[in-house]
């Protein structure tokens, strides 16, 4: 018997585009994402991501195709956990950044180098070498990334801190 | 050793939800799985793994599968899993224009590529030996065939159960022209891997049987499709068994 398939996999399938320009661009307004945080991801800096991120989706997927390609593979990867459901993944992303931010859930525990950076663009950096591992901290990692803001996971060692007294 | 592909034989190969039948070949699926590169191609190498049977085709992607949900439910209190463990895929069937031969890496290899099979199949993710073998068999012309070699022929790790099992992938790797092919069908792919009591995973579940995930295949959406050849019926479940899960 057919079994009920989600209606965002159906969706997505039809919607996807076919190249990788048109994928980049989908997925940037599809997340809600700058193209600035895009380039990012790719591992381009932050000074290159700017100068970049003035440049069409087809002149940067050209120029730098496998980044390209990663960002792609790690976007639409992490879209899979949320049936291909854009929503539902920008949702989530917003939330687990709310509970890092109220200290219910600590990025320390998870990403040792995100423990200890100490700059902004140290703690940046930490989660983005998290996301390109894929390992266990991927979530955690994009979650945050994509919510696009500064984290900092000792709020909840302050939090539990202040409830044991 | 070459190995020559038959002609109108049919391969087939899994691939996540969204991609398209130029992307099946294009080998840019095997770039990123592991940041050392994969059994057979090194980072940025890009290389096409296809098997000659749909079971083995299967038995390949449900492994990735299983991993990436063990990666999940290490996630569980940021993002529960959910219920039952069941993922969407699809299943593609096509026939090669491109390449006509590959080297088949069990058979005949010069000293000292030539590796032990059970070298070969390690279970491990520890690729460096077969990445070696790879670049050594694609690099070296034999009679007839100048080098670079477009593809092997690979013993399938997760496939093979038992001493006497043929069960094989084979790496196309990307060149000019190479490899190339023709779409013959193109199914939605469910994985669902269930408890060890064979039921599906709820809250109450003991563990999972990793090893022995059920599949089935469905009717792409905007057409009914072709029917699989071999003996997989649509919309049945199938079990599978994955070495070393």
């Amino acid at each position: 018997m057919p079994l009920p398939e989600s209606p965002s996999i159906d969706e997505f399938d039809k919607a996807y585009p076919g190249t990788l320009s048109s994928r980049l661009g989908w997925l940037e307004e599809k997340l809600q994402l700058s193209r600035g945080r895009m380039l990012r991801l790719m591992g381009l800096s932050s000074q290159q991501a700017t100068s970049v991120s003035k440049f069409s989706w087809s002149k940067i997927a050209k120029e730098y195709e496998d980044q390209a390609d990663r960002v792609e593979h790690v976007l639409t990867h992490y879209l899979s956990y949320f049936e291909y459901d854009a929503n539902k993944a920008r949702d989530f992303s917003k939330e687990f950044s709310a509970k890092v931010t109220q200290g219910t859930h600590s990025l320390d525990d998870s990403i040792p180098a995100f423990a200890v950076a100490k700059t902004k663009g140290e703690k940046e950096n930490a989660l983005l070498a998290a996301i390109q591992e894929e390992g266990s901290s991927f979530v955690p990692a994009l979650a945050s990334f994509l919510a696009g803001k500064e984290r900092n996971g000792r709020l909840r060692s302050t939090v539990l801190r202040k409830n044991l007294h | 050793m070459v190995y020559p592909l038959p002609a109108n034989q049919e391969y087939y190969r899994a691939t996540t939800v969204g991609r398209k039948w130029r992307d099946v070949l294009s080998g840019k699926g095997s770039l990123f799985l592991s940041p050392a590169g994969n059994r057979y191609n090194v980072v940025v190498q890009r290389a096409a793994y296809i098997s000659d049977s749909l079971e083995a085709a299967v038995t390949e992607w449900a492994y990735y599968s299983a991993k990436d949900w063990m990666k999940r439910l290490g996630n569980h209190h940021i993002l529960p899993v959910p219920s039952p463990m069941q993922d969407t895929y699809v299943l593609w069937r096509f026939t090669l224009t491109q390449p006509t031969h590959v080297i088949d890496v069990e058979a005949g290899s010069p000293l000292p590529v030539q590796m032990p099979l059970f070298a070969l199949q390690n279970p491990g993710n520890y690729y460096a030996m077969t990445q070696w073998v790879a670049n050594n068999a694609i690099a070296t012309p034999v009679a007839g065939h100048a080098a670079p070699q477009p593809g092997l022929k690979v013993p399938a790790v997760r496939s093979r159960q038992n001493a006497a099992a043929i069960d094989s992938n084979y790496v196309l790797y990307r060149f000019a022209g190479t490899p190339r092919g023709q779409q013959t069908g193109r199914w939605r792919l469910l994985i669902e891997f269930l408890d060890i009591n064979g039921n599906a995973v709820t809250g109450g579940s003991p563990r999972v049987d990793w090893a022995h995930p059920r599949f089935q295949l469905i009717p792409s959406p905007g057409g009914a499709g072709p029917v699989p050849r071999a003996a997989y019926a649509l919309n049945t479940w199938y079990t599978l068994t994955i070495n070393f899960l």
